[in-house]
């Protein structure tokens, strides 16, 4: 199955997915329906296949997570998320996961969650009709205004090496100089810990301590 | 001499309001300004009775049939079919075809046309695009729901103007239209479909790959995840639109108009969901295409108080002696007159000169006005812009970002939609011929 594979048909359906559901989570979904499909060793096959054309499945496969395992990781982490951001009255999200926000905004069904899309070419209807009353979208130009004491501005970070890591572009546009000063706390939330050979060679790593500042932290 | 004036006036504002559709609104009001002080001032009739020739009913069943549908829409019920849709397919592209184009049908039966596209379309668009498709299948998918949303739509005395005109009117009573039209355009809608089967079968397109079909069917799956069906919205519009649907059936014999049953289940509807009624109202209602037929209605008010219209069918009664030709030759001129203005204008003239004829030859009412709702829903599939749905299906496909397997931008407009539409419109047309000389 794995043999006859073809990486740009595969990618154009998680093209299609990562705008409403996030990349980590898109890759989530390309790993679990092939674990349903073949074995573990198919799925390194494939992940060397879409080496060039989607490297964050192979390093969730180098993790060597089930599925299963990685399902109740993020459980854990999101439940664990969810007592620290206990009282905050807004929290501000740049970029969607779907597999993380879905969990969080039911989780605190008293905050508001304002979310900032890493891509523009969504279905607005849609990505609300999956997530509770509480959860807006909003444009990157609506941050300033919802900065205060109780408010949080969260980002997604990938891979992470030392002062370096990978995040969605959209987060440097965000977190600019007067956003920095507007906001009571400035999160990173760690998706995928380690690095692995994958992602080297697709794009540099983006240094984080170069826009956000000491409020910054990764949990 | 102002008939002679009032007629060119209505063909030179129709032909202007096809030629910029961006200004039709514009067009429209002002040939209606123009007729009406032609015909007040030159034809000595009154103010009133140009407003009486206005059928309000039919206005108030499409205002109120699309407050309903935007209510009811809210349910989630028609994503969640669509859905499962994408889900029994198994990402097989012939199977795609079939199912979506069956819900659409049968959408279109109860659901005006820009609703129910607005419906499938996006979540057809998405599973078309996580499969990746070829240009053709693209062309042929989406021109076949065009053309089914239109036999929908003139499967039922609710589903689209012509059949509430019908309605409205009281030419013809909810049940008959129903007997009569619902189970010919499922007929052509079984026609048209194996049309299309088999020009996919010829093409020999090839299914993606279990691995690529498997992922899409899980992309849909995650891209829909957490979308529940409304159970108080999708049971209370049940219980309305079964109600209403019960006294349209006996409208005649309790002495209520078609559009009073559709005001009183609407409000019913409204109360029970206010909240949702009140942002629809405000924000979602097609007030555009109400004061359209508004303005179209005035003008031909105007044209039936000067007596042209009754010529007309004279001409025509004088010209074709034999009932069965003339009522072929009206059908298929209200065939063409809607592949070039649309349907709201075809209908709207040719309804008072149908009536004419029908007044004056031995020919069954009933039978001649499912054959003109036949004759529009084949002009309207024979262009694209012809059809209230052409636009909208054409300008979601260009604003989704579909591209094609070789990766292309997908493209669905005029001259793509054209080959199909030809070939729909002669199966509606011929269907409908034939429908009416058999039954008379």
């Amino acid at each position: 199955m794995i043999n006859d594979v073809n990486p740009q048909g595969i990618m154009r359906t998680i093209a299609s997915i990562i705008s409403e559901l996030g990349a980590f989570s898109a890759a989530l979904v390309l790993q679990d329906t092939v674990c349903r499909l073949t074995n573990q060793e198919d799925s390194v096959r494939l992940a060397d296949i879409m080496a060039d054309y989607f490297p964050l499945y192979g390093e969730i496969i180098e993790t060597g997570f089930s599925p299963s395992d990685i399902e109740k990781i993020i459980k854990d982490g999101t439940d664990n998320l969810a007592e620290q951001l206990r009282g905050f009255t807004s929290i501000v999200v740049v970029g969607i996961e779907s597999v993380l926000l879905d969990r969080l905004s039911r989780k605190l069904p008293n905050t508001n969650f304002y979310i900032v899309p890493h891509m523009e070419s969504i279905n607005v209807e849609r990505i609300l009709a999956n997530f509770p009353s509480n959860v807006r979208l909003i444009d990157i130009r609506g941050l300033m205004g919802l900065g205060g004491i109780r408010s949080v501005l969260i980002s997604y970070v990938f891979c992470q090496m030392e002062e370096e890591s990978f995040v969605y572009p959209v987060t440097f546009r965000a977190v600019g100089p007067d956003i920095k000063s507007s906001y009571n706390q400035i999160i990173g939330i760690n998706m995928l810990s380690g690095y692995h050979r994958y992602l080297g060679d697709m794009a540099p790593l983006y240094s984080t301590s170069q826009f956000f500042t000491n409020q910054f932290r990764i949990i | 001499m102002t008939s002679a004036l009032l007629i060119i006036v209505m063909i030179v504002t129709l032909i202007i309001q096809a030629l910029i559709p961006t200004r039709k609104m514009l067009v429209i009001f002002c040939g209606a300004a123009i007729t009406i002080t032609i015909a007040a001032s030159l034809g000595n009739q009154s103010i009133n009775n140009i407003y009486n020739g206005v059928p309000w009913d039919v206005l108030v069943i499409l205002l109120g049939l699309g407050i309903f549908s935007s209510l009811f829409a809210r349910s989630r019920i028609f994503s969640y079919l669509a859905v499962w849709c994408s889900r029994v397919s198994k990402g097989e592209y012939l199977l795609i075809l079939i199912m979506f184009s069956s819900i659409m049908f049968f959408l279109s039966c109860t659901l005006n046309n820009l609703t129910a596209l607005l419906l499938v379309l996006p979540v057809l668009l998405s599973i078309l695009k996580a499969l990746g498709v070829t240009q053709g299948f693209i062309a042929l998918c989406f021109s076949l729901l065009i053309v089914v949303c239109n036999l929908g739509g003139a499967a039922t005395p609710i589903g689209d103007f012509p059949a509430i005109l019908l309605m409205g009117t009281g030419s013809i009573s909810f049940l008959r239209y129903l007997a009569l039209a619902f189970p010919m355009c499922l007929f052509l809608f079984s026609v048209i479909l194996m049309i299309a089967v088999y020009y996919y079968k010829r093409k020999g397109q090839d299914n993606p790959s279990l691995l690529e079909r498997s992922l899409a069917l899980s992309a849909m799956a995650k891209l829909y995840r957490n979308v529940t069906i409304d159970k108080t919205i999708l049971y209370s519009g049940i219980g309305v639109f079964c109600i209403m649907f019960g006294l349209w059936m006996i409208a005649g014999d309790i002495g209520l108009s078609p559009g009073i049953i559709c005001f009183l289940g609407v409000g019913v509807f409204m109360v029970i969901k206010h909240e949702d009624a009140e942002d629809i109202i405000r924000h979602q209602i097609d007030f555009e295409s109400i004061l359209f037929l508004t303005a179209l209605f005035l003008m031909v008010s105007c044209m039936a108080g000067s007596g042209i219209l009754d010529y007309v069918a004279g001409l025509m009664s004088g010209y074709f002696t034999d009932t069965k030709m003339l009522v072929c030759a009206l059908m298929i001129c209200c065939g063409i007159s809607t592949a070039i203005f649309s349907a709201g204008p075809s209908m709207a003239t040719m309804l008072p000169i149908a009536q004419q004829i029908i007044l004056k030859g031995d020919v069954a009412g009933d039978i001649v006005y499912v054959g003109l709702a036949l004759s529009v829903c084949a002009g309207s599939s024979f262009l694209l812009t012809a059809a209230t749905a052409g636009p909208l299906a054409q300008s979601m496909v260009e604003k989704s970002g579909l591209s094609t397997r070789e990766g292309a931008n997908a493209t669905f407009n005029f001259m793509t939609f054209l080959p199909f539409g030809i070939v729909s419109y002669a199966v509606i047309q011929l269907g409908g011929l034939a429908f009416v000389l058999a039954m008379i």
